[in-house]
């Protein structure tokens, strides 16, 4: 392993791009003030640990601040989880798709208000929903316990109806036959319908982020698609119902 | 139980397009199992997008796609290579293996940002089971970077003669050299290539410096430097002709070269 003082001097001609990703993280899960200083700190703290252990991993694969971004992308899961204990998308968010689970996400996991979390994904340009149409999607989603305090929002949600209680035993039966269904599908596949359906990438991006042509991942995708349906299909799931549930994909 | 830095590098290298078809697919793979994986992947694609901009400006990093030229001269390196160099009566130009990063125009030549385009798993040849050429050619191209990164004043260069040291440590009676390289701490202070060239093997730790400024060339589209005496001379002997977009006559195909040197470096420093 290289010299502590090799690590130490890679470590502080990198400080400037460190905290410009760590800033970047922050920014993409809503986390600002406070949070975002802390969590600057708490990186830097990460990466000198056991004399820089972490560049000392450093291989060369790949450029170091590519690495290094993707370092402290898996440094920021780990500090959530470390604040705010794992947390889980519940079923209704996740039939109702990757814009319900982030609002979820952002509004319970990480106690945004409900307009700050419209605002988040808007930004991020995950979505060009209003705050209504965000907060009536939020309405139908369960109440849950917050991980942290839930600042009262600009918009009240009594304001917004709730829907009627209905039950949804038979849909979260399909919904799980769904997710079995993803499961049996080759990694690469799974990870690219992850991709694209519930981290909310764009093709381009994942194309991007593959160095894979768009075209031939379209029709990867579709391909992908159609064994999902086929799998579904054979769980016992109507043909139309099957077609519902991946049709709700691309909402 | 992987090591999650083993993930965050290999992730990386996806990200960077720096990895073959097959690892690739393992990668692709491990992020389908891996929601901490995948989560790690999108946040990184989303946050290099934000900080470097559209992919049509951020470079990409070779791939180690085999071609016909990558093939052809890997095989002719390994039959006929270190006899054909044996047999000249005299080095291939004067001593200094850093010689060939003056061949590139528009000198001095900006060190890529975080480049560190070994195509090698690891530069700690120290402990790594290393043939002499394989030690020597190593050598050779990471004294290229070393050069370039001195030039550019680039910091990684205190990494890099780090490296050197490392590979030249095996080298009998290299102790002294090599605590040199390790004890720089500013660019004066980081010895000439020509010690560890005489030390290492003047012959392949010139090619490997060849190699590796080509590499750069090549990304450039430096033609100024294929064309220069020394290059035709080592292109000659190796051999290695430049890929066309089409006939003779035609464009040099850039991208091809640059896969090809990059499978020729990576094949003779193995």
């Amino acid at each position: 392993m290289a010299a502590r003082q090799e690590l130490e001097a890679l470590f502080l001609s990198h400080l400037g791009a460190i905290e410009r990703i760590a800033g970047a993280i922050c920014r993409r899960h809503g986390m600002a003030g406070d949070d975002a200083a802390d969590f600057g700190s708490w990186v830097k703290l990460k990466l000198v640990e056991n004399d820089y252990a972490v560049l000392g991993k450093f291989r060369g694969e790949s450029s170091l601040g590519t690495y290094l971004t993707v370092v402290i992308a898996m440094l920021a899961r780990d500090y959530r989880v470390q604040r705010w204990g794992r947390w889980r998308p519940s079923a209704a968010a996740r039939r109702r798709g990757r814009i319900a689970v982030q609002l979820e996400t952002l509004v319970y996991r990480d106690g945004h208000r409900l307009d700050q979390a419209a605002e988040v994904l808007r930004t991020r340009g995950e979505t060009a929903l209003s705050d209504r149409d965000l907060a009536a999607m939020f309405a139908a989603l369960p109440v849950r316990g917050p991980m942290r305090p839930l600042e009262v929002g600009a918009e009240p949600l009594t304001a917004i109806p709730a829907p009627e209680v209905v039950d949804d035993g038979d849909r979260d039966r399909v919904d799980e036959t769904l997710f079995t269904a993803l499961d049996r599908l080759p990694p690469e596949e799974r990870a690219i319908l992850r991709m694209r359906y519930w981290e909310g990438m764009s093709i381009a991006d994942i194309a991007r982020g593959l160095g894979m042509p768009q075209k031939p991942l379209y029709r990867r995708i579709e391909r992908a698609l159609a064994e999902l349906r086929r799998h579904v299909e054979a769980s016992g799931v109507s043909r139309h119902q099957a077609m519902a549930l991946i049709g709700e994909l691309d909402q | 139980m992987t090591d999650p830095m083993d993930d965050a590098e290999r992730i990386a290298a996806l990200l960077d397009g720096s990895l073959d078809a097959r690892q690739r697919a393992e990668v692709l793979a491990r992020l389908g199992q891996s929601q901490h994986a995948l989560e790690a992947f999108v946040d990184a694609a989303a946050v290099l997008r934000e900080t470097e901009g559209p992919a049509s400006v951020r470079p990409r990093r070779w791939r180690t796609i085999a071609t016909p030229l990558a093939l052809a001269a890997g095989i002719a390196i390994v039959a006929v290579l270190v006899p054909a160099i044996g047999r000249q009566r005299a080095p291939l130009g004067p001593d200094e293996p850093e010689r060939f990063v003056a061949l590139l125009s528009s000198s001095p030549v900006v060190f890529p940002r975080d480049w560190n385009g070994t195509p090698w798993t690891t530069t700690r040849g120290a402990l790594e089971p290393l043939s002499d050429t394989a030690r020597a050619i190593r050598i050779g191209a990471r004294l290229t970077d070393l050069a370039l990164a001195t030039t550019s004043g680039d910091s990684a260069m205190y990494v890099i003669a780090g490296n050197v040291a490392m590979l030249l440590d095996p080298i009998p009676a290299s102790a002294p050299l090599a605590s040199r390289y390790r004890a720089a701490t500013r660019p004066g202070e980081i010895p000439r290539g020509a010690s560890a060239a005489q030390m290492a093997g003047q012959q392949m730790v010139d090619l490997g410096a060849w190699i590796e400024a080509a590499r750069f060339a090549a990304m450039r589209g430096d033609s100024t430097f294929f064309q220069s005496t020394a290059s035709v001379a080592i292109m000659h002997r190796i051999p290695l002709e430049l890929p066309r977009a089409g006939p003779p006559g035609q464009p040099i195909d850039w991208r091809a070269l640059s896969r090809g040197l990059f499978d020729l470096l990576s094949r003779l420093g193995s």
